[in-house]
């Protein structure tokens, strides 16, 4: 598979070269599956992510009342907030249950359009409907495995993304594997 | 002898390093296994802490 | 002018502050930077120098940014700063994004399950505590910091003798766990000897030492210089003394440190004379003299070194001690052909226990050697940057690193006092320490040339300058190269820091 090129806020678009040859696959589907278990910890230290000073995000909101107000909160593109649900979905997509999708079903209802940038409600959107970008399936494709520097080097591309938006994504991700994982046995490598 | 004791000192040392990255750095060079912690001091004093947990225990 | 930022609820470790400081003094039209964490004794510090804190609302958490020189480059000052911070410019330029780092040490656990060891170099006010959270992990210890309050090693190593775990220091800034080189450590090769070190530079010395004479070192297990004291009780020189005495690889065991209080030093000749493999006991400047059954006792670290070897290659141990008597014969006749000087000897050094042995040797062929960490305490210097008749001095101790690199990193301090000293007309020999290795400066000898250069452009011929280097030629530095470099500058390198010492001493008395 061929990569995109690496794109950042105010290049401009068209002077970047595309790969010339072959066709660029991408399958932005979320496959169901688990993490390992023996990443638990490390999944529960990212939960504490959103306490980071510039994030200030809180850590465990108890509702799903309470996760809608972090849509648009925060500054940038992508605020803090919406990034931090982005992962939450694509954690309750990933480890699919029925309690996850009844709660999913829950956020959406409550979900209003307009709250937050065009940007962010597509990312929302997409995540609702199982699709994400490559760098949280690589990482979704590491934690299903065994090996220390793929899930590292997954997160720490991840984390690095953009001044806080990968930070913020990371803690919602675990917070909604915590609660994905609470109602589903976990496999074993 | 301590299982972990017996490992460090008959297969070599495997690191959890805890500070200065370039301690981690030069142990990666020679092949040890090694991750680095980046480690944040507790958001409250530590002498607090303990402070609190001896009155805890009594 | 001068100017402060809080960056609230940031840390970074003491080396990159420092490092992102000495960058920024370097800066055009900058006078000084330091970035520290906000706490009562950097607060103090910073009002000390002058910086005005009314009005600033800071806590231990928080980093401290402060600059002080012209008001054209200070807003420019702090944005490098922040800028090295973010982006460290001596971090090697690797691949696009870096791996994730744990904060827990619960995640730390869970991406490598089978670690055995932490290596902690955090502030010293939190790294007892962390200390302890490794222990009840099931996790050994080297511990880097020092600032370790003497209950809390005492708390941490007790708690570790009941888990049967090592704590390695405080304040052990070297260790070798099978050949591998942990901190401040020299690469040599593997082999039948182990030691046990409350002295760190001690086994970085004793460790090359043994290399110069063809013999490898499995483990050298460093216990921080307070374990033999009387409050600890030696408890990790004797574990580590037990642990090393039933390892079957281990043929010959040393153990060095200053003289220990005399109830542990009972303790650890009781231990080894019950085991069954030669040990040789280092004791710098120590009272006890004599080998019986099997312990070989030393009071210098090349002597221990020699001793340790001849047992490991199954030689007479009188042979290598007769060697040693040559040698300092050869020095004798060495400070004929430089010398004699006149004056007094000043030695500048940045290894504790080098330092020490350099005053031990120095005592017995001059006198009385004023320092900032004396043999006995009337000759305590009133002022560490101010010599007074013969002196040696320690860089390493906390008056030079309070916001500073250690001067195994930053040489910069002793190059400058090398012009210092050499200004002072009473003075006649100059003599100090390059430690290599793992962790130190990646080419202390130029820096420190450029000093003796200096010094030389001062004091002319008046001052021999005199070095031994602490490494090996597989040391990223490379020892060899280190050493003509301080050679072509007019140095006179010796093989050992007993060796440097008496050549030193030699000099001044003919």
């Amino acid at each position: 598979m061929t990569e995109l090129p690496c794109v950042s806020e105010g290049d401009e678009l068209f002077s970047i070269p595309l790969p010339e040859a072959g066709t660029i696959v991408f399958d932005p589907v979320i496959k169901p599956g688990m993490p390992a278990s023996r990443w638990r910890p490390l999944l529960r230290e990212w939960i504490f992510l959103a306490c980071d000073p510039e994030l200030s995000l809180p850590a465990k909101p108890e509702s799903v009342e309470k996760i809608i107000t972090l849509l648009g909160l925060g500054p940038g593109h992508t605020p803090a907030g919406d990034d931090w649900i982005a992962g939450w979905v694509v954690a309750l997509r990933w480890c699919r249950s029925v309690r996850t999708d009844a709660l999913l079903d829950e956020f959406s209802a409550f979900r209003r359009e307009g709250v937050t940038t065009w940007l962010s409600e597509s990312i929302i959107s997409d995540a609702l409907e199982g699709r994400t970008w490559a760098r949280p399936l690589k990482l979704i494709e590491a934690l299903q495995g065994d090996f220390m520097r793929e899930v590292l080097d997954a997160a720490g591309a991840l984390s690095q993304w953009g001044h806080t938006s990968g930070r913020a994504w990371l803690a919602g991700f675990a917070s909604g594997l915590e609660i994905a994982l609470n109602h589903k046995k976990e496999i074993s490598p | 002898m301590n299982e972990r004791l017996q490992d460090l000192l008959k297969n070599g040392p495997k690191v959890i390093n805890i500070g200065v990255e370039q301690f981690a750095l030069d142990l990666k060079e020679q092949e040890v296994p090694t991750v680095q912690m980046d480690w944040r001091p507790p958001q409250v004093e530590s002498d607090l802490l303990s402070k609190l947990k001896k009155l805890r225990k009594k | 002018m001068q100017r402060l930022e809080v960056m609230p609820r940031t840390y970074y470790d003491s080396i990159t502050l420092m490092r992102v400081a000495k960058e920024i003094t370097s800066m055009e039209g900058i006078e000084n930077a330091s970035l520290s964490m906000g706490t009562e004794a950097n607060l103090r510090i910073l009002a000390a120098a002058g910086f005005d804190l009314s009005g600033i609302n800071v806590t231990p958490n928080d980093l401290v940014i402060a600059v002080s020189g012209e008001d054209a480059v200070l807003d420019e000052a702090l944005s490098k700063a922040k800028e090295y911070l973010a982006n460290p410019p001596w971090k090697k330029e690797g691949g696009k994004s870096e791996s994730y780092k744990p904060r827990s040490l619960d995640g730390a656990i869970s991406v490598l399950p089978e670690a055995n060891i932490a290596m902690i170099s955090v502030a010293g006010r939190y790294a007892g505590d962390v200390a302890l959270d490794c222990l009840h992990r099931g996790l050994n210890v080297m511990l880097y910091s020092d600032n370790v309050p003497l209950e809390k090693e005492i708390e941490i190593k007790k708690l570790a003798r009941e888990k049967g775990l090592f704590v390695m220091g405080p304040d052990c800034g070297t260790a070798i766990v099978r050949g591998v080189a942990m901190g401040m450590a020299n690469i040599c090769p593997t082999g039948p000897v182990s030691i046990v070190a409350a002295a760190g530079t001690g086994l970085q010395e004793v460790h090359v030492q043994l290399a110069k004479r063809g013999v490898g070192t499995l483990h050298g297990i460093g216990t921080g210089g307070r374990d033999v004291r009387a409050e600890v009780g030696g408890i990790m020189v004797e574990m580590a003394t037990e642990r090393l005495l039933e390892d079957d690889e281990v043929e010959v065991l040393v153990v060095i440190g200053k003289p220990p209080a005399p109830e542990v030093e009972k303790k650890i000749l009781e231990r080894i004379s019950r085991g069954d493999k030669p040990a040789v006991l280092g004791f710098i400047g120590g009272e006890s003299r004599g080998d019986r059954d099997g312990v070989y006792i030393c009071t210098e670290l090349e002597e221990t070194a020699a001793v340790a070897a001849a047992l490991a290659k199954g030689e007479d141990v009188a042979e290598a001690r007769k060697e040693l008597d040559s040698a300092e014969e050869s020095l004798r006749e060495l400070a004929g052909k430089h010398g004699p000087r006149k004056g007094w000897l000043r030695g500048l050094y940045s290894g504790g226990t080098l330092c020490y042995e350099a005053q031990v040797i120095a005592k017995e062929l001059l006198g009385p050697i004023h320092s900032n960490t004396p043999l006995k305490k009337d000759l305590k210097l009133e002022d560490s940057l101010t010599s007074v008749e013969h002196t040696i001095v320690d860089f390493g101790e906390d008056e030079f690193t309070q916001g500073r690199l250690h001067p195994m990193i930053d040489v910069s301090l002793r190059a400058g006092r090398f012009v210092e000293e050499a200004k002072d007309p009473g003075v006649g020999v100059i003599l100090f320490d390059v430690v290599i290795g793992y962790g130190c400066n990646p080419d202390p000898a130029r820096e420190l040339a450029e000093g003796v250069l200096e010094a030389k452009a001062v004091a002319g011929d008046r001052i021999a300058f005199v070095a031994s280097i602490c490494g090996t030629e597989a040391d990223p530095q490379n020892a060899a190269r280190q050493r003509s470099i301080l050679e072509d500058a007019g140095v006179l390198v010796c093989e050992s820091n007993a060796r440097a010492a008496r050549l030193a001493s030699y000099l001044l008395k003919g």
